[in-house]
């Protein structure tokens, strides 16, 4: 925060804020010499100085409204920042007060959002453009259909879209979140996916972006780290995972590549009481995570691009698929641990679907009804991290429906990816 | 400055091809009330050099504006604006590199290195601010263009925007005047303008002060509409 009530220190910054809009040989004026009313500088010029001295002050919305019959000089704004700053630090004092309550209070989920590419393809075509025998997407993975991306459209395009939708159902304005957290495998360039969404969403310079991977778990990594993150500093996180397999699978064998579409899913957290209070938001806490790898999986799959630029894919889909179904068991094996509640009393499992037949398998070897487990992939193929998201953003819409029942709503949400990687966490 | 208006004209150099003309009135640097024109009028004027004043290249004289008639609706004037200079990106706008000396401060270039002063972008995300102070409501934009640069602090001199938000203003009553009016203009207007195919801004470069040409945003399309005024009270 600022810590600019020392008057000495406030007075040297807005001098030397009010010089940057002088014009040039024109000297810096006595202290109360109104700016505006003698004409050593314009609105523009004002504006520019309380922007400057907002920015180097952490001091929010400073100087605005500029109070009527207030002088607009250098004097004023001197004190205009101390005032700014002694209620700031008196601040800072209740705040540590309720730091302990706010460090043992869990983060939620507070909004959702989410979007496909644009293009619906049917499985049989996608069959015939990858020369895959009739039936080994929409029979053999049960897929009927992919959603592609667009030629206008990537990952920050969806990114920003799946974000904006979040940030909506929040009722949160980008300018208050405080940390970015993005996730994607296929985005390969720099600046990173967070800095991008981060210059696109317009949030505040001190809003901090990161980048998570992980794949097809990146999403589960990336609340893990915006969540984590919201413990030590800040209110509002966003976590946004976005992939366009379409693009950068695109040299990738037919029998793979195939299974995939493109899509962005976004997720806004708070840790703070005055978000999101109404009773649609029935909890949403994230209970805690759990992750980890096996590397006897790892060549199941593994992707690289080569030195002459293009991809090599080694993809063993019945190995695949094995370790899949045994890692996603093993984690919604430790999320009822972790939670205490058996899998058979969870009233949504948002998972990450390697192929629609995997989520099929899994939901019989439970005994759990299917329509306990958002089915995504069946119409917009395997979407890489956005599948878990997808899913998630599912089931906690419906959670609105499980509201009212003897126990408050449990969601299991699990994922896996190349490594063999693994993540779970629970919502309750 | 003296108060008045700059004017920008289209003229056609080719198939689908437009460049931006500043016609400067007779004796003067610019137009004054009654200016009797609006945005997307037609008019003939004859057009002669102006004293070469870089980086505003874009400047011609005039012997005075004449109505033909004409106009253009708002998509057709946005689908010649997309024809005429348009950049992805912040060096491409002026042919230089954009500077600013604080984080969100006003942005300029250098008179000497600029190609051009007027340029349209077709922005990805938009947030307004509204500064309150004795000397009214002043109403800048945070703008992100095709590359995700952004311009962090534009004053809006356009016209038209500058006119609604006086009206926002005036139905929001008096207190809190600015929060309230950024709010709405930052709700439901900006959702107006990004789900709007007619999304384009032309920035503009202010005459020179000593090495410094700053920054504007010249026009925001679309342009607000009475019916945006309609969701104040909603």
């Amino acid at each position: 925060m600022s810590g600019f009530s020392d008057e000495e220190h406030a007075s040297q910054m807005v001098r030397k804020f009010v010089a940057v809009e002088l014009r040039p040989g024109v000297m810096l004026p006595g202290d109360d010499e109104d700016l505006v009313e003698s004409g050593l500088i314009d609105s523009m010029g004002w504006v520019g100085i309380l922007s400057a001295l907002e920015d180097a002050t952490g001091i929010r919305n400073f100087g605005n409204p500029w109070p009527e019959g207030r002088a607009q000089s250098i004097r004023a704004l001197t004190e205009a920042v101390s005032e700014a700053s002694q209620r700031d630090a008196s601040a800072g004092v209740s705040e540590a007060v309720q730091d302990a309550e706010l460090l043992i209070r869990q983060v939620r989920l507070v909004g959702w959002g989410y979007t496909l590419g644009s293009r619906k393809i049917q499985a049989s075509t996608v069959e015939h453009e990858c020369g895959l025998a009739p039936g080994t997407i929409s029979e053999r993975a049960g897929i009927e259909s992919v959603c592609r991306a667009d030629e206008s459209e990537d990952e920050v395009s969806l990114g920003f879209y799946a974000a904006g939708a979040a940030l909506n159902e929040a009722r949160v304005e980008s300018e208050k979140v405080d940390i970015l957290v993005a996730t994607s495998a296929t985005w390969l360039a720099l600046p990173s996916l967070a800095a991008r969404l981060h210059a696109r969403l317009l949030l505040r310079e001190r809003c901090a972006p990161l980048d998570v991977g992980g794949a097809c778990v990146g999403v589960i990594y990336a609340l893990a780290t915006a969540s984590s993150l919201l413990t030590a500093e800040g209110n509002i996180a966003l976590v946004v995972a976005s992939e366009i397999n379409s693009r950068r699978l695109a040299g990738a064998p037919g029998g793979f590549r195939g299974l995939f579409g493109d899509g962005a899913c976004a997720f806004v957290l708070s840790r703070s009481e005055e978000v999101h209070t109404s009773q649609d938001n029935i909890g949403n806490r994230l209970g805690s995570f759990m992750w980890g790898c096996a590397g006897t999986y790892a060549s199941a799959l593994r992707l690289a691009v080569s030195e002459a630029g293009s991809l090599e894919a080694e993809f063993k889909g019945e190995q695949l698929a094995t370790a899949a179904i045994s890692a996603l068991d093993r984690v919604i094996h430790d999320l009822e641990g972790r939670s205490g509640v058996p899998r058979s009393e969870v009233n949504r499992f948002a998972l990450h679907e390697p192929n629609p037949r995997v989520v099929e398998i899994l939901a019989e070897r439970w005994g759990i009804p299917r329509e306990k487990v958002a089915m995504v992939s069946k119409q917009t193929g395997n979407l890489g991290s956005v599948t878990c998201g997808v899913s998630l953003y599912q089931a906690l819409n419906q959670r609105k429906a499980d509201h009212g029942a003897s126990r408050p709503p449990v969601t299991f949400v699990a994922a896996v990816g190349p490594g063999l990687l693994w993540g779970g966490t629970y919502i309750y | 400055m003296a108060p008045g208006y700059c004017v920008i004209g289209l003229e056609s150099v080719g198939p689908d091809s437009f460049r931006s003309v500043r016609p400067l009135p007779p004796q003067r640097n610019a137009w004054r009330d009654p200016f009797a024109f609006k945005r997307g009028d037609y008019v003939r004027c004859q057009l002669r050099a102006a004293p070469d004043r870089p980086p505003h290249f874009e400047d011609r004289q005039s012997d005075g504006l004449r109505r033909t008639g004409g106009f253009l609706g708002e998509a057709d004037l946005v689908r010649c604006l997309k024809m005429a200079e348009v950049s992805i990106d912040l060096d491409g706008l002026f042919g230089c590199s954009v500077q600013s000396r604080t984080a969100r401060g006003n942005c300029w270039v250098s008179p000497s290195t600029g190609c051009r002063s007027i340029c349209g972008c077709v922005y990805g995300n938009i947030r307004f601010r509204v500064f309150e102070d004795p000397q009214g409501l002043k109403l800048r934009a945070e703008m992100v263009l095709p590359s995700d640069e952004s311009l962090s602090s534009l004053p809006v001199v356009d016209r038209d925007w500058n006119r609604f938000l006086q009206q926002v203003a005036e139905r929001l009553g008096t207190v809190n005047i600015g929060s309230r009016s950024q709010k709405f203009l930052n709700g439901t207007i900006r959702n107006a303008l990004l789900d709007s195919p007619n999304r384009i801004a032309r920035i503009g470069l202010a005459r020179a002060q000593g090495d410094q040409c700053w920054l504007m945003l010249d026009s925001l399309f679309p342009q607000p509409t009475e019916d945006w005024l309609g969701a104040l009270s909603q």
